[in-house]
């Protein structure tokens, strides 16, 4: 290594720690990523799929970043799916299998490659913090590194508890050790700590299931790449299977509900709604008479098979009898138990926008640990985190996404307001997980138009380089041309353009058959952009009536230390909460449950007063 | 949460004035300006007259251009001579071109924050804001608790029913749960569209004088009836004097009371033996109004000593709910007033309510007891009726507006625009601000479907 002194270090190397240390490294800081073990970075705990219903758009958007998941997707997916293509083009989204084992080699070696990039196979234990600033970790075998700002980012690992029947040990995944020094560091530190629960279903082996009593689904006959910088997926593509419980299964799992930890008390924390487990789904949904199983394969070769939908904590003995009554999977070997992990998260209202605790000067935190769900949140989370740890270093303006510019930034702002992890006042305790539902501004924030969105973000943080920023420019200027085109040319008296905002314009499937546009040479891309663009264009007034345009409300900032109970005229309820949350700008303020535009123009009144005094 | 920087206004003279201010500041202001009123010049700073178009009547507008105005925006004060039906239809108008009801002390605060005013007076407008944000808090909790609360939450209910089905088919569609029927889904829709039309229909418009209970204030002519009239409505509406028959008309003012509104009118004298065409034209139309009265005030006058006049006119009518006053008790001594009360109970067979408008006896007992009496009507409208503001009515017509585009996108296949076109219902409806519409709609997609793999 030759030394061990760094601008900023990342612990752990999951979804998170790989784009945040990627970031971070590529924009110029001497840059450790920590791993426990160096064959797990980007494993996938989980399914082996990446994307999905606005999880493809947050992989779009760490792409137009110019970051790696959707590359690494790209090189290693086995299946690809457009999700929702019958519906408008607002909620599609990509979603991929990935061969997770090639998926984790192609990320070992684009962090090989990454210059300013040391990977480092220990386990941190602590943050070193002098006067409120990060100035070092401290890893088990004693060794230290210098560093002025940290990234947390290590998934369940903080005092990871698993549960498989009434057995439970500790463990940060499965065979892997669980990090409880550095919850306990955490907490000295000052930060809250809580606990999550999630799961995961058991893993057969392929070649013991009977497919033929199953049916396939197969991917997209033309696969649509994750990454800008793909025109086509050339790799072949394999299917997945399906297959449903049936009494027989649901009567094994209430008969054996006494051995259960999540209905026995074992487990105390809650898991999430949108993924229960196959018990709670029986018990909740008792008049379903069957659940239904994808079999999805990990990897090309098809060794193991993931069981998607029958995620569980129940006995290994309960596990085999489920699979045994599985059709297609009646003789089928289990090659690795589901289980259930309780781990500790640091509720994110203690965060700023930047993703940078508000207590610790230089100490960042990224995806599970704050509170979220899946590898794209991770993504996500990761790498705002490392540019925004640069810019820390470089003391620059942090890069904040607006929740009209991407869902990252709808997340990171979710995750500042909703109050994650406060009793009585925030949103459910579970696992926070992104939905198109939350983005008000959905028909912006599109999978097709993340490119626009933030490639020109992604070029000013410094990640985008000049290949991409060319082929961007590119694609832009063929959009304006052809737009251009159809606002000028007409048909029957009316411009191709107006023709494309009707509702199911007859024009737009027909529109890159048109002989001039042919002619042009314009990508699918560009034609599907245009097209897109027009459909919606009469919408946008109505969402940003909807959304009601709290831009000018973000910019404005209020400052950490204010004293919201000098504050005479603040109702004593909005005291109470603004100080629980201490947003950082009025927008955040305004977006608390229960405060009012009133609450909100006291505070404005009073900064001003404020910002008059102190000068 | 509203803009820091939009358009907003209000109507900025007393409520009981003809002579309507209504204020419009904002970036929007010239814009709007330019849409309601025929011939104005959007650049020309000062004092223009020009004709409102849509209410057809003319207007003078002062224009101050930002930064020189009270609040720092391009601010206009449009001066009108109307009553308050034609300035809320007006307030409509710009409610629709883009304008936003300012909230109190939503001017100054602008003021302030625009560099216009000092802390001092903006201090000032703090309590004001603060007062009005923990009153309107109270009264939307009021409101939700109310009819009109019960009415909406339905409403809202069902929209957010609608959404959760529209989300799951959007957020969910690769989960095992049945898709939305499209039939269902635009039955359903048109069954809260007419829900909210009904709502629109039923409701009284608050500035619609015709539509607010009445209460007819009767009794033989110079019984005191115009002086109590003028003393209920607080202001001067008929001419009083001592000389018998002055009022000819039926007048009439809107009388606020807690928790409801009427309108409250004096007619002509009623008499047993009408005198001129005059009289009898006058008599007719007090007969008239009273029988659509919901409450009748009979004023009897205790200082005269001759009732029979007063006990020919009580044949007269015969209204739903009666109330007795006697009249002028500041005329007779308290022994006096009580010997003349128990003898008018004897004469007319009712108790009555003494009553002085010059020494203020009995008035607020005289209010409640018409406040009761309206609340406890069983004829009529209002039991069934609710009174909405312009901005409520305002919002009830958008929300209708956007079911209509929602079921048309539903049409068309378009679920993520119902779904938008649903939520701006959903906010519309809504008396405090929404920001957890979101985690509403997920909450019902997980207790109703069965979500995850």
């Amino acid at each position: 290594m030759g030394t061990n002194n760094f601008d900023c270090v990342v612990i752990g190397a999951g979804h998170a720690g790989i784009e945040a240390a990627h970031a971070a490294a590529r924009i110029g800081a001497k840059t450790a990523l920590i791993t426990i073990d160096k064959n797990k970075i980007g494993a996938m705990s989980c399914n082996p799929a990446i994307g999905g219903l606005a999880k493809g758009q947050i992989v779009r958007e760490v792409d137009a970043l110019g970051g790696l998941m959707g590359l690494a997707t790209d090189a290693t997916g086995i299946q690809f799916r457009m999700l929702n293509r019958s519906k408008g083009p607002a909620v599609q989204s990509p979603r991929a299998q990935a061969d997770k084992y090639r998926y984790q080699q192609f990320m070992i070696s684009a962090l090989e490659q990454t210059p300013n990039l040391t990977i480092i196979e220990q386990m941190a234990v602590e943050i070193v913090v002098e006067n409120g600033r990060v100035v070092g970790v401290r890893c088990k075998d004693g060794w230290v590194c210098d560093t002025k700002t940290v990234i947390v980012a290590t998934g369940t690992f903080l005092r990871g508890l698993m549960h498989i029947g009434q057995e439970s040990f500790e463990g940060g995944r499965r065979g892997e050790p669980a990090s409880d020094d550095l919850s306990v560091c955490l907490e000295r530190l000052g930060l809250v700590v809580k606990r999550l629960k999630t799961g995961t279903p058991p893993r057969l082996d392929a070649r013991t299931i009977d497919y033929d009593k199953l049916e396939a689904q197969h991917g997209d006959k033309e696969p649509a790449p994750f990454s800008f910088m793909n025109d086509r997926i050339d790799r072949p593509q394999i299917p997945c299977w399906i297959t449903y419980t049936n009494e027989k299964i649901h009567k094994i799992i209430r008969d054996n509900l006494d051995r259960a930890p999540l209905y026995t008390g074992q487990i105390k924390s809650t898991g999430p709604r949108y993924c229960p487990s196959i018990e709670t789904k029986i018990i909740r949904f008792a008049d379903r008479e069957r659940h239904q199983v994808f079999l999805e394969p990990e990897e090309l070769e098809q060794k193991v098979i993931y069981c998607n939908g029958i995620s569980t904590s129940l006995p290994k003995d309960v596990q085999d009898e489920i699979i045994r009554n599985l059709p297609g999977c009646e003789n089928a070997g289990i090659v690795h138990y589901g289980y259930a992990i309780e781990y500790d998260y640091c509720p994110p209202v203690q965060l700023k926008n930047n993703l940078e605790t508000k207590k610790i000067a230089g100490l960042f935190l990224a995806g599970q640990i704050n509170g979220t769900s899946g590898y794209e949140e991770a993504a996500g989370q990761g790498i705002i985190a490392g540019i925004n740890a640069v810019r820390f270093l470089q003391g620059a303006e942090p890069i904040v996404l607006g929740r009209d510019q991407a869902y990252i930034g709808v997340m990171i702002d979710d995750l500042l307001t909703k109050g994650l992890g406060i009793e009585g006042v925030g949103i459910p305790d579970e696992p926070y997980r992104m939905f198109t539902s939350r983005a008000e501004y959905r028909l912006s924030l599109r999978s097709d138009n993340a490119d626009r969105r933030l490639t020109a973000v992604g070029k000013s943080a410094g990640l985008v380089d000049n290949s991409r920023w060319e082929r961007f420019q590119k694609k832009l200027n063929d959009i304006e041309l052809l737009r251009e085109y159809l606002a000028k040319n007409k048909r029957d008296g009316v411009s191709l353009w107006e023709q494309l905002r009707r509702p199911n314009s007859p024009l737009a499937p027909v529109l890159a058959e048109l002989p001039e546009i042919k002619d042009a040479g314009f990508s699918s891309e560009v034609i599907g952009a245009a097209v897109i663009d027009a459909k919606y264009e009469g919408y946008l007034v109505k969402q940003e009536r909807l959304a009601a345009g709290l831009q000018a409300w973000d910019k404005k900032q209020i400052p950490a230390d204010l004293d919201y109970n000098a504050i005479t005229h603040l109702r004593p309820e909005a005291k109470e909460k603004l100080t629980l949350f201490r947003p950082q700008t009025l927008g955040q303020a305004g977006r608390i449950s229960g405060i009012t535009p009133a609450d909100v123009t006291v505070i404005q009144i009073h900064l001003k007063k404020y910002y008059q005094e102190i000068r | 949460m509203y803009k820091l920087n939009d358009t907003i206004t209000a109507i900025s003279s007393p409520s009981n004035d003809h002579r309507v201010i209504v204020r419009l500041a904002g970036p929007q202001t010239l814009d709007i300006l330019g849409h309601i009123c025929t011939s104005f010049v959007a650049d020309k700073t000062g004092i223009t007259t020009c004709r409102i178009s849509d209410i057809n009547l003319d207007a003078i507008v002062y224009l101050f251009r930002q930064p020189h105005s009270y609040t720092g925006d391009d601010l206009a004060e449009i001066h009108l001579w109307a009553n308050q039906a034609i300035t809320e239809a007006l307030m409509e108008k710009l409610l629709s071109l883009g304008a936003r009801t300012a909230s109190a002390g939503e001017f100054t605060a602008r003021a302030y924050l625009n560099n216009k005013i000092d802390l001092a007076q903006a201090e000032a407008v703090n309590e004001v804001i603060t007062a009005s944000n923990t009153f309107q808090l109270a009264a939307a909790e009021n409101l939700l608790a109310g009819r009109l609360g019960c009415l909406s939450k339905t409403i809202r209910e069902s929209i957010l029913d609608l959404l959760s089905r529209l989300e799951a088919n959007l957020d969910f569609s690769t989960e095992d749960i049945a898709p939305a029927n499209k039939a269902d889904i635009i039955a359903k829709l048109n069954e809260t569209k007419s829900q909210l039309k009904d709502l629109l229909a039923g409701s009284i418009r608050s500035e619609s004088t015709l539509d607010l209970p009445a209460v007819g204030i009767a009794g033989t002519p110079n019984a005191g009836k115009s002086t109590l009239l003028n003393k209920l409505l607080g202001r001067q509406r008929s001419i009083v004097s001592h000389q018998r028959k002055t009022t000819r008309d039926v007048l009439t003012g809107e009388l606020e009371l807690p928790g409801c509104r009427c309108i409250l009118f004096d007619c002509a004298g009623l008499l047993t033996h009408a005198e001129t065409i005059l009289d009898e034209l006058a008599q007719q139309a007090a007969i008239e109004a009273i029988r659509n009265a919901m409450v009748v005030v009979f004023c009897v006058d205790i200082s005269k000593s001759d009732w029979a006049e007063d006990i020919a006119i009580r044949r007269l009518i015969n209204p739903a709910h009666l109330i007795t006053i006697a009249t002028k008790t500041d005329l007779l001594s308290e022994k006096g007033t009580a010997e003349r009360l128990s003898k008018l109970k004897s004469l007319f067979g009712c108790d009555f309510l003494p009553v002085s408008a010059h020494s203020d006896t009995g008035i607020d007992k005289l209010k409640a007891e018409i406040t009761t009496r309206l609340i406890t009507t069983t004829s009529g409208h209002t039991k069934d009726a609710v009174a909405l503001t312009t901005r409520h009515r305002q919002s009830l017509n958008n929300a209708i507006h956007d079911i209509i585009q929602a079921e048309k996108e539903i049409k068309a296949g378009s679920e993520e625009l119902a779904a938008m076109m649903l939520r701006t219902a959903y906010n519309q409806l809504s008396n405090i601000e929404q920001h957890n519409i979101d985690e509403q709609v997920l909450d019902r997609i997980f207790s109703r479907f069965c979500i995850g793999k």
